[in-house]
């Protein structure tokens, strides 16, 4: 009787020390794979069409904290901005078609450019670092255009920003999600209202306007 | 004795409610730049209500927003309003933070692309509605300590926080083209956490509270009910 009493109380123990252990490692460590819906942008579609090629780097694009100092955290951001991409892009060009590589596209139907993407950089702060309620994101995407050919047209950067406030009851993970979601639609209204803005592209079109004059 | 101790317990159950109702402060001004019927929400017409988000240090509280909308939607009268992410999906990429107007003129600039116009056509909106403010946490104190013991954990203390809301709501009248009103509502609150064995939370509803007031006024501002008299008013809730 002495015996059971005391391998239940060893047994409470090891529960109780395991429930903690479990709390204090999902406590430190928080892996957010981001998903979310874009909506379709209301654009004037310019009339190009346009191969697009998403490398590996970053259509798998994961950030992966290596800062011993923070905890550790996995934010897997490349579905979440392939999907991004794929929604806006066909509202803002005439054409939109996939292609195997940016300087040999090989595409299945005649194109005017072709775009790829990478992630140039990838920061993001949490509540206790910054002492304001908030997550926030910081994406820096180098973008390039080719033309079929393999020729390089324009190379620029653009960059996207999200923030998410704390609340009650909500997981850093979803805070995350939440302030990449802001950050990406950011990154698709900056893409929509600068991509004719650039120079070299301006010039591009303007002579392309004028060559079909 | 028995008697004693319940009469004791139903004076602290009292107290604590006591606590929980009387620990938030609204605060609710308003300024109409229309007079008369000016401002008055036509039948069929629907209002908008949408957070500024471009602020550096804070955010406007989606949950805040919507509840802003639901309240506004809650009366005799029902009012048509269009949720926060339904308008702004609808009209992406133009009411993100950093491309939505600042100033009724730049709306008014954007209607230039058809489409654009179009599909803020669609959804019959008299008003837009943009609030821009939030909730921060502007003091904590006391010391809770949990331990791990053989029955689980178990914590002991008292901790005590105060929350500020502050918000301002401005009102577009889009067939009007001009700003017709602004609504500032702010709210201050003490929540408290005593724990014996385990934390009990008394929280100050600090937003919601801003949020039932902002709403209310924003009826009375439309004259939804016909019964309220609007103006500016402070409220202790």
């Amino acid at each position: 009787m002495k015996n059971t009493k005391r391998y239940i109380t060893n047994k409470i123990t090891l529960g109780s020390l395991m429930v903690m252990v479990v709390l204090l490692l999902s406590g430190c460590a928080t892996k957010v794979e981001v998903s979310g819906n874009f909506p379709k942008p209301i654009f004037h579609q310019i009339p190009l069409s346009v191969g697009v090629f998403y490398p590996e780097l970053f259509s798998q694009y994961t950030y992966q904290e290596a800062n011993e100092d923070r905890s550790d955290r996995t934010i897997g951001i490349g579905t979440a901005q392939v999907q991004l991409f794929r929604t806006i892009l066909p509202s803002i060009f005439k054409n939109v078609v996939p292609v195997a590589s940016a300087k040999s596209p090989n595409p299945a139907q005649p194109i005017d450019l072709v775009l790829t993407m990478a992630v140039d950089d990838f920061q993001y702060t949490v509540p206790s670092e910054t002492r304001i309620d908030m997550y926030e994101v910081w994406i820096k995407y180098n973008l390039q255009l080719f033309d079929p050919q393999g020729q390089l047209i324009a190379d620029w950067i653009l960059t996207a920003y999200g923030k998410s406030p704390t609340a009650m009851m909500k997981s850093e993970g979803a805070a995350i999600n939440e302030a990449m979601i802001v950050a990406l639609r950011d990154a698709g209204a900056g893409f929509a209202m600068s991509f004719d803005k650039v120079p070299e592209i301006r010039q591009w079109l303007q002579r392309r306007a004028g060559t079909q004059i | 004795m028995i008697k004693t101790l319940r009469t004791a317990m139903q004076a602290g159950v009292i107290l604590l409610l006591t606590l929980v109702q009387g620990c938030t402060t609204v605060t609710i001004d308003q300024s109409r730049l229309v007079q008369g019927k000016g401002s008055e929400l036509a039948a069929g017409k629907s209002i908008v209500v949408v957070g500024r988000r471009s602020g550096s240090e804070y955010e406007t509280e989606p949950d805040l927003v919507s509840c802003i909308g639901k309240v506004l939607n809650n009366g005799q009268t029902q009012v048509r309003v269009i949720p926060e992410d339904v308008f702004i999906d609808k009209l992406y990429p133009w009411f993100e933070p950093r491309t939505a107007p600042v100033k009724v003129a730049d709306l008014f600039r954007l209607l230039e692309y058809e489409e654009l116009s179009k599909a803020i056509t669609d959804f019959d909106m008299q008003y837009l509605v943009w609030v821009d403010g939030s909730t921060q946490t502007v003091s904590k104190s006391g010391q809770i300590t949990c331990a791990l013991g053989v029955t689980g954990i178990s914590c002991f203390g008292f901790g005590t926080w105060d929350k500020k809301a502050d918000y301002e709501a401005t009102i577009w009248d889009y067939s009007k083209r001009k700003m017709v009103g602004k609504i500032n509502g702010t709210a201050d609150g003490t929540s408290y956490m005593p724990a014996i064995v385990i934390p009990i939370p008394i929280i100050a509803p600090v937003q919601d509270d801003v949020c039932k007031a902002i709403g209310l006024q924003l009826r009375s501002f439309f004259k939804v009910d016909p019964e309220q008299q609007p103006a500016a008013q402070n409220n202790t809730m």
